[in-house]
């Protein structure tokens, strides 16, 4: 399936190094207007990739963000604000509410920073970024991610045939159903055998350890690939900068007191949400064109 | 120069008293195409492996293998893999990495090649051999056909003078198949790449090759061109006679015993084309009396002794995938062979999945022996009643020996080991494998393959035999071994319900053929209806000889029709 995803042409480069710093933003900058905007643009990011998949997703995390919310008052009783008391005095304060539902919205937007890039960061850019690194790795993990679907594929198709013998791991008492599961087991496990000694021979065939190899790819890193890379850069520098400086400086306990806010906060906020809101500029700015282009035609 | 020269090579597998090749010479010319038949087990894929070191069997050898003059062993690793390129039967394992792109790199990869040199090869063998289409795609999300293609592909980007192909076609289907073949015949005309091909799918292949060697028990039985080498096997009746081309059966079927080695062998027609000829020019003043077989009885839709029926079943895989059979019916009646034909993923396969309960249709209803299908208990269900022949036989085999995974079948309570012995010798005998009962399943060659897979499941002692692509990689011998099996059930009683895309298979042997299109059945008749009716999905003999008889399906009819004049 080919997503609508401007952003995911870009070099694999550019896309790793924007996950990489979304995602470790994400879980060090803990103030809540930081955490707001990462939990926002995560979610638009992963509405301009995924389309109503996003929004189904972000409703799943409702629960988990409900969850992480409510417990973290149950283990901390520092703050002032008493809601209400339980277990005869255990506090149970707001402030920890609060500490609780910043947590949860990084959480949520760290589950779908990581749905993004699941979508986006395909094994095959990845096992590219890090191949240069150990090309015999790279080798093994490329043929693992195509053996994986495989087996699963051969195992239906032999539970199948089991099946239509009356020797489905579905039926029967449990020692019968234990030893047809063992039987299907070992069966894979011999085709398994047989079937990495083809591939042997395949790679052998094809000249594999007759010399050093090369490593091919696909990509290509262009200008805009530099451009992009640059901007992210610029705007990552700043939003450190900020924190570097003490912007984002929150205590919750025992009462939430936050830094003032300062231009120097203003501006590192704004270059924190230029940075996340790129990819999905890029997205919209696709389906504009295209839009507008289809209008002309 | 000869690119390769056998040199009297004789080599034995470790443990094994007869050579697999025995005193094999010969030399094949560079830019040649040369096929390689015989009987499965003959030794084929053992001679193709002693072309290329890295892939030579272990054993003891004899004799000398020069490629272009040098010893083949003393030719470098790196060479070989650039020039000798090796397709093998399997898709599936043949491909190592997990998208297309990569794997079409993969042999330049080893080969150290620089980036711009790799992105121009990728670039021409993918336009070369239409792959842009799915250049991007994952490995595990192409068909077979395509599988195979893009391990050609991946062979040809090294640039190889040779190409060695072992059955490359057996587990493709016949239009996928054919497909294959013409993308060979293409490099060997375009490229001129020397080719050798060893296939069981004569039909296709024999007329495209300049040479054909013939094996039989590791040695070279015939060695020309095509139409000398049909007429050795045609004048020695050799059993790979029943393998040839229709065309080639029914020359020599007409001009039978001592005339065929009489006639001109370059007389003899290879393809359909030429048999068409071949036949106007001798048979055209044919009175009009003469041209016509009796016309078979029209088939009969009864409701006796239905076994087997289907109506309006409908079903699909997963909610949001399409349907695959939409409101599928039919009735197969006690006793009949009912043939299944039809492209491919109409449904074919899948309608037999739902006639054994594998899986399970929304609507409509499947009745067995009058029985709604649910309302059968699993262990009665595959205990006398069902049971079905996968289209890959090697699923079925679970344990160590053929005769353990027998064994396995047999419900044990109540018998002493003699007796659970002696079924298994019964069952063996009938489906000629006991010679095979102590060999592991991954031994046995494709046609045994497929018969120790009958044997197993005919011990569920089903009433309704269900086979999925029963002759599919396996060749015309085995063919009719297979044929002679199935009749022989069939007179004990059995109902044999078969899903073919061999046409031939069906015309010879089923009692009735259903079309199959579209997630239903189109059509139903008895053999000699429905291929007669057909122009395009016809036997060859049919197409060959339609412009001037009637009712002509299967070779005996036309040889019949033409002697008769």
């Amino acid at each position: 399936m080919k997503e609508q995803d401007a952003f995911s042409d870009f070099h694999p480069a550019v896309t790793f190094a924007f996950f990489a710093l979304a995602i470790l933003f994400c879980m060090f900058f803990r103030h809540p207007a930081f955490t707001a905007a990462t939990l926002l643009f995560s979610f638009l990011y992963a509405v301009s990739v995924q389309g109503v998949r996003a929004c189904k997703f972000a409703l799943a995390m409702v629960p988990v963000f409900l969850l992480v919310t409510c417990i973290n008052p149950l283990f901390n009783s520092l703050g002032k604000t008493v809601l209400f008391t339980y277990f005869g005095g255990r506090v149970y304060s707001l402030e920890a509410l609060a500490y609780g539902a910043c947590t949860g919205c990084m959480f949520v937007a760290m589950f779908i920073w990581f749905s993004s890039y699941n979508r986006v960061m395909t094994s095959d850019k990845f096992t590219y970024l890090f191949g240069g690194l150990a090309p015999a790795i790279t080798l093994t993990l490329t043929m693992a991610l195509r053996l994986v679907p495989t087996y699963l594929n051969k195992l239906s198709q032999f539970g199948h045939c089991r099946a239509s013998l009356g020797k489905s791991i579905q039926v029967g008492t449990t020692s019968e159903k234990a030893a047809h599961g063992a039987d299907l087991l070992s069966q894979l496990t011999t085709w398994a055998f047989e079937n990495a000694v083809q591939t042997a021979d395949s790679m052998k065939s094809r000249g594999y350890g007759v010399g050093k190899r090369s490593n091919f790819s696909i990509y290509h890193f262009g200008n805009r690939d530099k451009l992009l890379l640059a901007a992210m850069g610029v705007f990552a520098a700043l939003s450190i900068a900020g924190a570097a400086m003490g912007v984002q400086e929150i205590e919750f306990y025992p009462t939430i007191v936050a830094a003032p806010v300062t231009p120097l906060f203003t501006c590192s906020l704004c270059a924190y949400c230029t940075l996340l809101v790129l990819p999905t500029m890029i997205n919209v700015k696709e389906i504009v064109l295209w839009r507008s282009s289809l209008s002309r035609m | 120069m000869a690119q390769f020269a056998f040199q009297n090579v004789t080599f034995s597998y470790p443990k094994c008293d007869h050579p697999a090749l025995d005193k094999v010479s010969f030399e094949i010319e560079a830019g040649s195409y040369v096929m390689l038949c015989g009987k499965s087990g003959c030794g084929k894929t053992t001679l193709l492996r002693h072309l290329k070191t890295v892939l030579t069997p272990h054993g003891t050898r004899t004799g000398q293998i020069l490629f272009e003059d040098v010893p083949l062993d003393q030719v470098s690793q790196r060479e070989q893999s650039a020039k000798i390129g090796y397709v093998m039967q399997n898709p599936d394992a043949q491909v190592v990495t997990d998208k297309v792109w990569h794997e079409l790199a993969f042999g330049l990869e080893s080969m150290g090649c620089d980036q711009r040199t790799m992105r121009l090869r990728v670039a021409e063998m993918a336009s070369y051999f239409g792959i842009q289409g799915w250049f991007h795609k994952d490995v595990k999300d192409l068909s077979g056909g395509q599988k195979q293609l893009l391990n050609l592909a991946s062979i040809m980007a090294m640039q190889p003078s040779v190409l060695i192909l072992d059955e490359p076609t057996s587990q493709l289907d016949p239009i996928a198949a054919t497909d294959f073949l013409n993308t060979v015949r293409k490099i060997n005309l375009e490229l001129g790449t020397t080719i050798i091909l060893s296939e069981h799918r004569l039909e296709e292949t024999f007329s495209a090759a300049d040479r054909v060697l013939v094996m039989k028990q590791g040695r070279i039985l015939a060695d020309g061109e095509p139409h000398e080498v049909g007429q050795k096997l045609i004048t020695a009746g050799d059993e790979m006679a029943a393998a040839l081309p229709a065309p080639m059966r029914i020359f020599y079927g007409v001009n039978s015993g001592a005339a065929a080695s009489q006639v001109a062998a370059a007389d003899c027609p290879l393809t359909v084309r030429e048999g068409r000829t071949w036949l106007t020019q001798n048979f055209s003043d044919i009175p009009q009396d003469k041209r016509s077989l009796p016309d078979a009885a029209e088939y009969e839709e009864t409701d006796d002794n239905i076994v087997l029926s289907f109506k309006d079943v409908w079903f699909r895989y997963e909610r949001e995938l399409p349907d695959i059979l939409r409101g599928t019916s039919f009735d197969v009646h006690k006793g009949e062979l009912f043939a299944l034909v039809g492209g491919n993923g109409t449904g074919k396969s899948t309608t037999l999945k739902c006639a054994c309960g594998v899986t399970k249709p929304y609507r409509g209803t499947i009745k067995i022996k009058g029985k709604k299908l649910k309302d059968w208990k699993n262990s009665e269900l595959f205990r006398g009643c069902i049971a079905m022949l996968p289209q890959d036989p090697q699923n079925l085999f679970v344990k160590k020996t053929v005769r353990a995974d027998l064994e396995e079948m047999i419900d044990s309570k109540g018998l002493t080991p003699e007796q659970v012995q002696e079924k298994v010798l019964e069952v063996a005998r009938t489906c000629d494998v006991e010679r095979l009962l102590d060999s592991h399943s991954f031994d046995l060659s494709g046609g045994e393959q497929q018969r120790a897979a009958l044997a197993k499941v005919l011990l569920c002692d089903p009433e309704i035999l269900l086979l999925d692509e029963p002759t599919k990689g396996i060749d015309g011998f085995f063919k009719r071994e297979l044929a002679g099996v199935l009749a022989r059930l069939r007179e004990k009683g059995m109902t044999i319900v078969m899903v073919s895309h061999d046409i031939e298979f069906c015309a010879h042997y089923a009692t009735s053929v259903s079309m199959f299109f579209d997630g239903g059945v189109v059509t139903t008749n008895t053999p000699r209806r429905f291929f007669a009716q057909n122009s395009f999905y016809t036997t060859s003999a049919n197409r060959m000889s339609r412009h001037l008889f009637e009712n002509a399906i299967v070779d005996e009819d036309v040889i019949a029709l033409c002697k008769n004049a």
